[in-house]
């Protein structure tokens, strides 16, 4: 009896874990640019400490309860924001690497932008949603210009109606919130 | 022999006094009771052993209750500070993220430059 409420627990378990999973990108293949780089921001926040920080952070105003209910919900916030002295520090290679893990089900590309100049200097902007299932359970920005790169992971359920009531609140301009709304 | 007389008359024996015995028993009380009243009694012993297990219990109890409120106080600073770091951390990355998707935004709305790129 005991394995058996054990293995309907595993087998519910599973899924939500494995969603969780499937947002999270291994952004460890950048380690190596941040001892490369003049200045850094390495954040990694899980869902506990999401717990205890992410409705402190809401100061009470409109759309307060929105913003608080966003922030319970994710899993996860994974960024890394590098700047570099010598604008060819890193290639097309090293993004590469994070962008393969894209590939897997449920990503999909919805914001694409990479530019080419005759000196070989490139950018790159992308947003990717994962939407298994149509529920979306992350989000993935990269922006790469010459001598900057960020690299953004959200993981978690984020309601698109609700993003926009970030905009504002959490430092997050509410044209940008709108703009992903739409 | 004057003095084997004399030894003879010492050595005779006498009769004791007859109340001898009394004074002699009176005597040995007399030695006896003060010292009855300065030792303690079994009941004594016992009451004042148990007092002092009792202040050893008490005594135990405060510095227990010392450390863990020490203690809780050590965590709940501790608690408060991971929170304030983590918060910070938080502002931080919604910061990054915010500007970063105005980025993104301001170079899909731009138009496409001539030449160049």
């Amino acid at each position: 009896m005991k394995t058996t409420i054990a293995l309907v627990a595993f087998a519910l378990l599973v899924p939500l874990t494995a969603s969780a999973q499937g947002a999270r990108i291994n952004l460890s293949f950048l380690d190596r640019l941040g001892e490369r780089a003049s200045e850094k921001q390495e954040i990694a926040i899980g869902p506990e400490m999401l717990k205890t920080a992410g409705s402190a952070l809401v100061s009470p105003g409109r759309n307060t309860e929105a913003a608080k209910q966003l922030l319970s919900e994710l899993e996860g916030v994974y960024v890394r924001s590098y700047e570099f002295d010598d604008p060819k520090a890193y290639s097309m290679d090293d993004i590469n690497a994070i962008r393969k893990q894209l590939s897997a089900p449920g990503w999909m590309r919805i914001v694409a932008n990479e530019e080419r100049d005759k000196g070989g200097d490139w950018e790159l902007q992308e947003v990717w949603l994962y939407n298994p299932g149509g529920k979306l359970g992350g989000i993935f920005i990269i922006n790469s210009e010459p001598g900057e790169l960020q690299v953004i992971n959200v993981v978690g359920p984020i309601d698109l109606a609700k993003l926009g009531a970030l905009g504002g609140i959490l430092g997050i301009p509410g044209s940008v919130a709108a703009g992903l709304v739409r | 022999m004057n003095m084997d007389h004399e030894l003879r008359d010492a050595l005779r024996r006498k009769q004791a006094p007859a109340d001898l015995a009394d004074r002699v028993l009176a005597r040995i009380n007399e030695q006896q009771a003060p010292a009855r009243q300065t030792g303690p009694t079994p009941s004594r012993l016992r009451q004042d052993y148990g007092g002092q297990s009792v202040r050893r219990w008490l005594a135990a109890a405060a510095v227990l209750a010392v450390a863990a409120g020490g203690a809780e106080r050590y965590y709940t600073q501790q608690q408060a500070a991971e929170a304030a770091r983590v918060q910070q951390e938080l502002r931080i990355a919604l910061q990054i993220t915010s500007e970063t998707l105005t980025v993104v935004q301001n170079k899909l709305s731009q138009p496409a430059e001539d030449g160049g790129r």
